[in-house]
């Protein structure tokens, strides 16, 4: 063959080249479109093969199909889903549902304590059906985690998780938690507080709540999943109220040292008690307890009625002579009749002609009342813990106690303060404090107060 | 060891490197993305310093605030209850000089007693220095601050800038 190829002519070799480009000019774009073609191919069959690649191919465009399709024909794709979608949703609810039953037998099968019996009469009293406060308490409710926050600094005074660190494991960032939770409050403050006091009260992450309670130099925040009971607001503000008021020093001038606050540690681990607030009554509305205070009221006076009355009719009996008179009648014609009653009766006697009435002067006086009082001088004075002033409506707090003194803050409605001290005539309150730590002078009229006034001195009385 | 807790802040222009400073040699939890949301991050530096014969382990939990403008209004209530601020600025742009007083100012206005230590940073960029030494110490003597020359990004004296802040903020 070599032979034969290497004999053949010149012009043959020439015309092969020639025949060979010509095959590249009418061909040539064939082929390269050809060899694009396969390298695509083998691209999509390298697709098909690996999930993954196919999946991440996939998906941006069927999830644009989907957007599409639901926006442009919701009904159709409604429909489509209901067979999947609707029954793991009926299922989802119905087991939530044999949950709630079963919660709720458990606890008719445990809740016959007078507690929860007194509690079920409350919430009668309430118009809240046994039912209804069953279910109530079905709902679940768990404080996951508590932190006690320096105000100012966002530094970490303490930290209650409900388990352990050293347990579940995780890194203790709880204080990165609590700086940046004062960042963001203090953004909220300043992006939507304006000039107004108060803040942030509570943040909502899906089920999962931070509860917030503003104090006067720290805050709670406190973690909580489900609904809280009624009353656990209340709770959170007077543990608060307490910690502040028994280490208000510590507070006013925090050094770092979060040590001295170990001890509080028991208030407030109270509030992470599994089940809290089951026993609390719920807060009363301000109507009702006008009721309540009234009721109180008219008990009360009957009551001292009633001993004022028993008190007036001892002493009346006691003073009351008690006698007996002896009416002895002797038929016969004599017609005398005298009477003498010992010591102060004077009957007169009116003899008729039949009847003969001798009065024999054995009138006895018996005094047989027996009045005994006995006083109990027992009553004990009860001081009570630091009065607080809770602002009902928007008000100044004052430089002095007047309304012609100067403005030096606005205290927005629920802030409270705590109660230094009065003026003579009781109209106004010197609270403390302000943003700036400063004391202020409130309107008494302004201001709901909580505690003890009894130990508010009046200032400025010499 | 006593374990005591202090907030301060970073404080500086735009792009001196407060976050690089921070991103370095402290721990995170939190991303950088807040401080174009919030205008600020928190972050923790644990440092041991001496203090009457003992040694503290002060954590100090470092509030870097975005540089920008637009959080001006808000930068007030981030300095509220720190114990001390680092000032930063940057050793190739002297425009980040001039805030200085002021960033010191307001420090000093909403925390009176708060204690400041200036760190003038990209010191590895030497031919690009356009601040010297002297001129660092002079504003530095002026606020009665100690003064570190640093690099986040090699690393130069960023942990002795930290270290002072926190023997300050301890008292020392």
């Amino acid at each position: 063959m070599d032979a034969a190829r290497g004999a053949e002519p010149e012009g043959d070799r020439i015309d092969d080249a020639l025949l060979d480009d010509l095959r590249d000019i009418v061909a040539g774009p064939d082929r390269e479109r050809m060899r694009l073609l396969e390298t695509r191919i083998a691209l999509v069959e390298h697709r098909t093969g690996d999930h993954e690649a196919l999946a991440a191919a996939v998906s941006p465009i069927l999830g644009d199909a989907i957007r599409r399709q639901v926006r442009e024909d919701r009904d159709e794709m409604v429909e489509s889903l209901y067979p999947i979608i609707g029954q793991l949703i009926t299922r989802a609810v119905a087991e939530a549902i044999r949950d709630l039953a079963r919660t709720i037998d458990q606890r008719m099968r445990t809740s016959f304590s007078p507690a929860y019996f007194v509690r079920r009469l409350q919430a009668r009293a309430r118009g809240v059906s046994g039912a209804e406060l069953a279910l109530r308490d079905a709902l679940p409710f768990k404080v996951a985690e508590l932190f006690l926050i320096h105000r100012e600094s966002g530094l970490l005074l303490l930290h209650l998780p409900q388990e352990p660190l050293s347990i579940s494991g995780a890194e203790d960032n709880s204080d990165l938690v609590s700086s940046m939770l004062t960042a963001i409050r203090d953004f909220a403050q300043d992006a939507f507080g304006q000039d107004q006091q108060g803040g942030l009260d509570e943040i909502q992450y899906g089920d999962r709540r931070i509860l917030i309670e503003a104090l006067q130099h720290a805050y709670l925040a406190v973690v909580v999943d489900g609904v809280e009971p009624a009353g656990f607001r209340t709770k959170l503000r007077e543990q608060g109220i307490e910690i502040e008021n028994t280490y208000l020093d510590v507070l006013r001038d925090y050094s770092g040292d979060a040590s001295q606050l170990d001890a509080a540690q028991t208030n407030l681990a109270r509030l992470m008690e599994e089940g809290f607030g089951e026993d609390e009554p719920a807060d009363l509305s301000s109507s009702q307890k006008r009721i309540a205070v009234g009721l109180v009221v008219v008990l009360t006076l009957c009551l001292l009625g009633a001993c004022l009355g028993g008190a007036i009719w001892a002493r009346n009996a006691l003073k009351r002579p008690a006698y007996v008179v002896v009416v002895t009648a002797t038929p016969g014609p004599a017609e005398a009749a005298t009477a003498t009653t010992v010591p102060t009766g004077t009957p007169a006697a009116t003899a008729t002609p039949t009847v003969t009435v001798t009065a024999s002067p054995t009138t006895t006086l018996t005094p047989t009342s027996t009045a005994t009082v006995t006083a109990s001088p027992t009553a004990t004075r009860t001081v009570g813990p630091a009065a607080s002033a809770q602002v009902v409506v928007i008000a100044n707090l004052r430089a002095e106690p007047s309304l012609t003194s100067a403005i030096i803050e606005r205290a927005a409605i629920g802030s409270t303060y705590t109660v230094l001290g009065r003026d003579a005539t009781g109209g106004w309150l010197q609270v403390c404090c302000t943003t700036r730590g400063d004391a202020g002078w409130l309107a008494t009229a302004l201001a709901t107060i909580s505690g003890s006034m009894e130990s508010v001195p009046i200032v400025g009385e010499e | 060891m006593i374990s005591l807790g202090a907030k301060v802040c970073l404080l500086g222009d735009y792009a001196v490197g407060k976050t690089s400073l921070v991103r370095r040699f402290v721990y995170n939890m939190f991303e950088d993305k807040y401080l174009s949301t919030i205008g600020v991050k928190v972050s923790r530096k644990v440092v041991a310093v001496p203090r009457d014969d003992d040694v503290v382990e002060l954590t100090l939990m470092l509030w870097d605030l975005a540089g920008s403008e637009e959080f001006d209004r808000i930068r007030a209530s981030y300095l509220r209850g720190a114990a001390g601020a680092l000032i930063v600025c940057d050793l190739t742009q002297r425009s980040t000089l001039d805030s200085i007083h002021e960033y010191a100012h307001q420090m000093s206005e909403v925390n009176p007693r708060a204690t400041l230590v200036l760190a003038a940073n990209k010191c590895d960029l030497v031919e690009q220095r356009v601040v010297q030494e002297d001129e660092i110490s002079a504003i530095a003597a002026e606020l009665k601050a100690p003064c570190y020359l640093t690099s986040a990004k090699m690393g130069v004296a960023v942990e002795e800038a930290f270290r002072h802040l926190g023997r300050l903020a301890v008292g020392q």
